[in-house]
């Protein structure tokens, strides 16, 4: 993009909630407006405090992935699905080094779950991803105008 | 690391849901990303975030608005700006300039507001100009503002209704003065 060249890949890295709708928009957007391609990201969180016990299943953390990739297809974007595993710390980490590794020109961020108060006591993603990331970063904000009031995506499957 | 490829195993999506969401998200696909805010600080170290912002408006046609706040700080002899209205014009005028001479349909505007405001007025900004993203600049910090973070940046992606970008700007050219600021210019290039 710009200086940083034309932007071709953009990695949308998912929380896998329901405020990942409105980021998915942007995504599609992004998309079908610069005719990108756009790899779905998931991190498992693993709990260190649980002796590294991950709080999804593998199968729980794919579910929203191949949502959004079913959705950008549906639009015409190009998309592709990941889900890689890491402390529940180093989630930042992960993000970038997938970023570096799948060549991505820009990281599209959802609104995250946490709360005001969660907000200040723990810096937030965005803020930690732009540390030790070098590209633009897409932050989708928690009251979009053009996303609220949407149906909320599948979530995990959490029925038998 | 895990990775791997998507599985088609797993889909359970509600194809219903998924056709109504996109034939009603047409016409907002396409009126999207046409109208740009863009925050500008100092126009030598924000070259890069109007770079970003020339090839995301060229794809879209889309008109640019360039937002340069003025802060206004309390101290011992009153209410002083930490810039004059002149030099904050200048950085205005020169983004304005730049995009234009690319291009793109540009207007720009120099808003002043007290310290610790910046993120609300552009945001102010934004909605009076219908913006569909805010592009600002974002800089690496360190030590206590690496500990607490972008202040203005945090509050414009908390309260925003539009997407933010955050574009990095050249480590080497971080400001001096105030880091962790989103506008006010200092030793700005004739």
């Amino acid at each position: 993009m710009g200086a940083y060249g034309v932007v071709s890949r953009l990695l949308f890295a998912i929380d896998g909630g329901a405020l990942d709708r409105d980021a998915l928009e942007v995504a599609v957007t992004f998309g079908t407006t610069y005719r990108v391609e756009v790899r779905v990201l998931r991190v498992r969180k693993g709990d260190c405090a649980h002796g590294y016990r991950y709080i999804e299943t593998n199968e729980e953390a794919w579910t929203p992935v191949n949502y959004a990739v079913f959705e950008l297809r549906m639009a015409g974007v190009g998309a592709s699905g990941q889900v890689v595993r890491a402390p529940v710390d180093q989630v930042a980490q992960a993000i970038e080094q997938v970023a570096r590794a799948w060549g991505a020109d820009a990281v599209l961020l959802g609104p995250g779950r946490r709360s005001r108060l969660g907000r200040i006591l723990a810096r937030p993603l965005e803020s930690r991803l732009e540390e030790i990331l070098r590209l633009p970063i897409i932050v989708v904000p928690r009251s979009i105008r053009s996303g609220s009031g949407e149906p909320a995506p599948p979530t995990a499957a959490r029925t038998p | 690391m895990e990775t791997g490829r998507v599985r088609s195993d797993s889909f359970e999506v509600d194809h219903r849901q998924v056709q109504t969401l996109f034939s009603r998200d047409r016409h907002i696909i396409a009126e999207m990303l046409s109208r740009i805010v863009v925050g500008v600080k100092r126009l030598d170290v924000d070259r890069p975030v109007l770079g970003l912002v020339i090839s995301l408006a060229s794809e879209t046609g889309g008109e640019v608005h360039v937002v340069h706040v003025r802060q206004q700080r309390c101290s011992k002899g009153g209410p002083s700006y930490d810039e004059t209205m002149e030099d904050a014009s200048r950085v205005v005028e020169q983004a304005v300039f730049e995009l234009r001479m690319a291009g793109i349909g540009t207007n720009g505007k120099v808003t002043s507001t007290l310290e610790g405001r910046v993120a609300r007025s552009i945001m102010e900004q934004a909605d009076l100009f219908a913006a569909d993203v805010i592009v600002v600049g974002c800089r690496k910090h360190h030590g206590l503002h690496r500990l607490f973070g972008n202040s203005d940046r945090d509050t414009l992606v908390r309260l925003s209704s539009v997407p933010v970008l955050l574009a990095p700007v050249e480590s080497s050219q971080r400001p001096t003065d105030g880091a962790g600021e989103l506008a006010g210019p200092r030793d700005l290039a004739p």
